[in-house]
């Protein structure tokens, strides 16, 4: 599903969310962690919020045993081969919608959405929630930024970000 | 007709350009850009400017900021009219309306002025002791016309068109108040490298320092070089109004009346503020002096006179007596002298500083020691006063009476997180007690009245704020400012009793007489005083009398300013707009709302859309009926007839997954799902810790470690939040992963006699016989490559399948169903018809799981009748759940012919008498085609004896005779959903 609206100087567009969530037991986070780094090929995150990626990979630490793996497109295989002794995989990428906002207001319009210190997303996976709905939020720039959201709010959500502008 | 007599020719923080028409009280009047309401009507000579509360007193404007009691006007008309505004606080904008309030038919010829004659009688509790009688009731009777006498002014009843917005902010460290030692706090904690947040809630910066003559350029520097920084922002317009947990600041911010039209703007912002360390510069406010007719127009604050003069060049009065039990008053004598004004000091103490005296003299004001005013002559505006002397009385003929008993430090946002102020003798007055580590003072906030010392205490709690957020860059002096001051209070100021007529609270027309009247009648405590007298009510909240109040008190009942102790600080400072709070979070966006991935389809194919949670969803089909009452019965018709499919995706839906989920599911459910073989679904019933019915569903077993559970919709959030509960605390040992998938599968329910032929015309490389899939089975397949669940469950009690597709798929799948059962005659049904299915077929819901019903009260006790160890089990034992007349779950069904049965009513015995909560409530009903009657589900005493009962609706005064059956009330073999 691809929609694009805009309003006034805010282009925002709701996009698929390939995502696949991996989740270590307890006592098994060394090792799954481990196992993971060497299913996507290189190094995971060490702190909650912390983006690792590569070639179109996204990898973000979701919680202390727990990592959002973003491919690029839906994928069977990403991190298929975790053992189940360590941990657990979910494809949750019918769930989510992720919502593209590029504008000039972008700052003015997260502070009306989210309880989080802008200066400290830049670069870094904000978990927190809009209308208590829970949404995952980073920006590459001052004026580009992304949500991801429940997909069965995403309408709500992007009504709520164009009427914030 | 416009005057400008008393606008000096030059000076202030002016913008002589920008010459602003406004009106008030449907007179045009001019001022200037930089100007307030107040100042405006001050220069074009109005003196008169409100009635009071109660007495309808004539009122001029006594302060010059946020503590203003009497000056409050309505502003604007229409929706956008609102009332109660300081007109001290109104930034002046070209095509201000404004208007006096609590006054008929004008302002200076108020009928209810009377009220004032009879101010003997309507002393402190005149309406409690007054209106008490002849009936209970009578009070309701009086309200409305003591309302209609006494108030203030009157609110649009219009929805109000403008847009407001709520946000969040962070920084490091907020700075409240931008005077000397505000500023000085943003600069130093910004050069140690902080990020900070400079509030202020005038439209210009500077505080108290805008009316000091020689601090002008320190200003301007200090201004411009925070404006600089890229580490600042300044908040001008804004009100810090509540402190609240983890430094958490909430402001109130006014949209800038000068930036232009801007399309979807907020009139006002809150915000928000998160701040790692806060400074409070919030001054002080100077507290009046207590005569006779202290509230006449032309009476006004010291420091209120210096800010007119010196901030917005109004002299607002030639011949001024200025009354004082501070050295600070000094000050403003000697501005008022420098502009050709006469000058007489009443001093109330017996000594004054000597270098002040000398120059007040040689400035040629006449000065009188030991001196206090004992009466203010003039009506609508003065024209004299009465002084009490050493050498006895004299009259003095004056047009305006400034007067000072001291400073009262802004303590509320320090004080709103419980932290007590105290006492500090030396200033006479009250300052922040012990505040977190986290958060300064400075200035006169703390009790620092003079300017050096603020601004000292300001770079100190800058730099310490700065480092609360870890920087420590080197932080250098401020600039000096040097300007004259004084050594602040030497004497505590102590009102004179036995003066008619003196307020203490101007807002709320609360006098000397009245503190002492409650004081006699036993309201001593400054809480009870407060409540009995009204004192520190009203928009003001009390910020220029509370402590004149205390010290009345105090000396009343002969204990100390300490132990009479203050009210309780509350948010917020000032008031707030309620829409402000609301932010956009109104109308459309009151709530956000979820679709479903069928969602429109639905719209586009006449569905009446529900809103049930968050959730919208199909009431009813307009193909089905013209209304809901007969397109439900129409849709249950279909479903027991042939086949009815309903959008389920709104239920929630739980991957539970890992070595140990059977053992957890095993603990979670009452009823045991160790057991469950892959590919085939139970139906589970959670209880709370304490042993009542928490939710139910169904859960699925898709792998040897993996299941698929759903909730209800409703309590598909709690139901998730309780799992991980349980995981992170009770069971953190459990190698169990939990996770909503609600949002990932599409979910729909195809229900009827036709349902197995739909399903396997639809999907034809499943096999849907009763050998291959069961009733409470699991196949699995895929649509449009997406992953394919579908499970024999029913919850109309006819043979049915739940289907669950990838949410991207979901509308393609549900077209393909309704396409393929067309021929069999498959058509949509709603949430209403779905709730009366359930209803014939006996199964619980909402109604039902209320939050107080045990296992055994839905009649389900036998589900756990040899199983222990799962949550709740132990309270379940309990003896109250055992009681031989808790409610169990029935049948009832309408036996009265053309009569109905009603959700909610009360269940008793015939012949009882219809009082009280009878026997028991009918919980859910519906008609039921199957049985031509009305049919419900209630809860009714298990010792009721007979077989049937009489449901009493009082709300419409409804009785109707029902029987008690089975709550099955259709087929109980199970033969439909099984076959």
């Amino acid at each position: 599903m691809v929609e694009t609206s805009s309003a006034k100087r805010m282009v925002l567009k709701q996009l698929p969310c390939p995502l696949i969530q991996c989740d270590a037991w307890e006592g098994a986070l060394a090792a799954f962690e481990s196992a993971l780094a060497g299913e996507i090929g290189g190094a995971l995150p060490t702190q909650v919020g912390e983006i690792a990626g590569r070639d179109g990979l996204r990898v973000v630490r979701a919680g202390p045993r727990r990592f959002w793996i973003f491919p690029s497109e839906r994928s069977a295989t990403i991190a298929s081969g975790i053992p189940p002794e360590l941990g657990c995989r979910l494809d949750l990428s019918e769930g989510r919608i992720r919502i593209e906002v590029s504008t000039p207001d972008l700052r003015d319009v997260v502070s009306k959405c989210l309880a989080i210190d802008w200066d400290r997303t830049l670069g870094v996976a904000t978990f927190s929630s809009l209308h208590r709905i829970p949404v995952m939020f980073t920006r590459s720039s001052e004026c580009d930024g992304e949500f991801v959201v429940p997909r069965s709010f995403a309408r709500s959500i992007a009504e709520w970000l164009e009427e914030c502008q | 007709m416009t005057s400008t007599e008393k606008r000096l020719a030059s000076g202030g923080y002016l913008d002589r350009s920008q010459v602003l028409k406004f009106m008030c009280d449907g007179r045009q009047y001019t001022g200037f850009k930089g100007d307030t309401l107040a100042s405006a009507l001050l220069a074009s000579g109005v003196s008169l400017v409100g009635r009071s509360f109660k007495y309808h007193r004539p009122r001029g404007i006594l302060s010059a900021g946020a503590e203003e009691p009497n000056a409050l006007v309505t502003v604007g008309t229409g929706a956008r009219r609102e009332p109660n505004l300081p007109a001290t606080m109104l930034e002046l904008t070209s095509g201000l309306e404004a208007a006096s309030q609590n006054n008929w038919p004008s302002l200076r010829f108020d009928v209810q002025s009377i009220n004032s004659l009879f101010s003997p009688l309507l002393s402190s509790g005149f309406y409690y002791k007054t209106f008490m009688g002849p009936s209970r009731r009578a009070w309701m009777f009086y309200e409305h016309f003591i309302r209609k006498a006494a108030g203030l002014g009157k609110a649009t009843m219009m929805p109000d068109p403008d847009v407001y917005d709520s946000r969040d902010d962070f920084t490091d460290v907020a700075v409240v108040g931008s005077g000397a030692a505000g500023l000085s706090a943003a600069r130093a904690a910004a050069q140690a490298g902080a990020r900070v947040l400079l509030i202020e809630q005038d439209f210009e910066i500077g505080g108290r320092l805008l009316s000091e003559p020689g601090g002008a350029t320190w200003l301007h520097t200090m201004r411009t070089e925070l404006e600089e920084m890229a580490n600042v922002r300044i908040m001008r317009r804004t009100t810090a109004f509540g402190l609240y947990d983890g430094n958490t600041l909430a402001l109130i911010e006014d949209a800038d009346p000068f930036a232009g039209l801007v399309m979807n703007a907020a009139r006002k912002t809150c915000t928000l503020l998160h701040a790692r360390s806060i400074v409070f510069a919030t001054g002080a406010i100077e507290r009046p002096m207590v005569f006779p007719n202290n509230d006449r127009p032309g009476v006004m604050l010291n420091s209120a006179i210096r800010a007119y003069v010196n901030r917005y060049s109004v002299l607002p009065g030639r011949n001024v007596v200025i009354a004082t039990a501070d050295d600070s008053a000094y000050l403003t004598a000697f501005d008022l002298l420098a502009h050709g004004a006469r000058v007489v000091i009443a001093d109330a103490r017996p000594l004054a500083e000597p270098t002040l005296l000398a120059k007040a003299k040689q400035m040629g004001a006449e000065v009188h020691l030991a001196t206090n005013v004992t009466d203010v002559k003039g009506k609508y505006a003065v024209t004299g006063v009465v002084l009490a002397g050493k050498t006895g009385t004299i009259g003095v003929s004056c047009d305006l009476v400034g007067m000072s008993a001291g400073w009262s430090p802004v303590v509320h946002l320090t004080s709103h997180q419980g932290v007590k102020p105290v006492y500090r003798a030396d200033i006479d007055a009250f300052v922040p007690g012990q505040l977190p580590e986290t958060q300064f003072v400075a200035g006169a906030a703390g009790g620092s009245l003079s300017v050096s010392e603020a601004i000292a205490e300001g770079v100190s709690a800058g730099r310490a704020a700065a480092a609360v957020a870890g920087k420590v860059e080197r932080v250098a002096e401020a600039p000096v400012l040097e300007i004259e001051e004084t050594a602040g209070p030497t004497t505590v100021y102590k009102p004179i009793f036995g003066q008619r007529k003196a307020f203490v609270d101007f807002q709320m027309d609360v006098t000397l007489d009245d503190i002492q009247l409650a004081q006699r009648e036993g309201y001593e405590s400054v809480e009870h005083l407060k409540r009995y007298t009204t004192l520190g009510m009203g928009t003001d909240q009390g910020k220029t009398s509370n402590i004149n109040a205390l010290k009345v008190m105090a000396k009343l009942r002969g204990i100390s300013i300490p132990e009479a102790g203050t009210t309780t600080f509350r948010p917020p400072y000032t008031p707030v707009a309620i829409g402000a709070v609301a932010g956009r979070a109104t109308g459309h966006h009151f709530r956000p709302y979820r679709l479903t991935p069928i969602h429109d389809w639905h719209t586009a194919n006449g569905a009446q859309m529900l809103e049930v949670g968050l959730w919208m969803r199909p009431w009813f089909f307009e193909a089905s009926g013209r209304d809901v009452n007969t397109a439900y019965v129409n849709e249950m018709r279909l479903v027991r007839s042939t086949a009815g499919i309903m959008d389920i995706s709104t239920l929630g839906k739980i991957d539970i997954q890992g070595p140990d989920a059977a053992a957890f599911l095993d603990r979670v459910y009452a009823n045991g799902f160790a057991s469950i073989k892959v590919g085939r679904a139970r139906y589970g019933v959670m209880l709370r810790d304490d042993g009542i019915v928490f939710d139910d569903g169904t859960t699925t077993r898709l792998e040897q470690n993996r299941f698929f559970m759903t909730t209800s919709t409703a309590k598909a959030a709690d139901v998730l939040s309780w799992l991980e509960f349980l995981l992170d605390t009770a069971w953190p040992d459990l190698r169990v992963s939990v996770s909503s998938v609600s949002d990932e599968w599409a979910g729909m329910s195809v229900a009827g006699p036709e349902s197995g032929k739909i399903l396997s015309a639809a999907f034809p490389d499943i096999d849907f016989s009763n050998e291959a899939l069961p009733h409470m089975g699991l196949a699995g397949g895929t649509f449009n490559d997406s992953p394919l669940k579908i499970i024999r469950l029913s919850y109309s009690g006819e043979r049915a399948y739940e289907i669950y597709v990838g949410a991207s798929n979901g509308e393609a799948a549900w077209r393909h169903l309704i396409d393929v059962g067309a021929a069999y005659g498959l058509k949509p049904y709603g949430v209403e018809a779905l709730g009366a299915l359930r209803i014939e077929k006996g199964h619980v819901a909402g109604p039902e799981i209320d939050g107080r019903t045990t296992l055994s009260d839905l009649r389900m006790g036998r589900m756990v009748a040899k199983r222990s160890g799962y949550v709740g089990e132990a309270l379940s034992h309990r003896e109250a759940f055992q009681a031989a007349n808790r409610q169990r779950l029935v049948g009832l069904k309408c036996i009265d012919p053309g009569k109905r049965l009603r959700g909610g009513a009360l269940l008793f015995a015939p012949g009882e008498p219809l009082q009280g909560h009878g026997r028991g409530r009918m919980t859910s009903i519906t008609y039921s085609p199957e049985l031509d009657c009305y049919i419900g589900l209630g809860l009714l005493a298990a010792d009721f004896k007979g077989d049937e009962v009489i449901a009493s609706y009082p709300m419409k005064n409804e009785v109707v005779r029902a029987r008690v059956v089975s709550p099955v009330f259709l087929d109980p073999a199970g033969e439909r959903m099984h076959g």
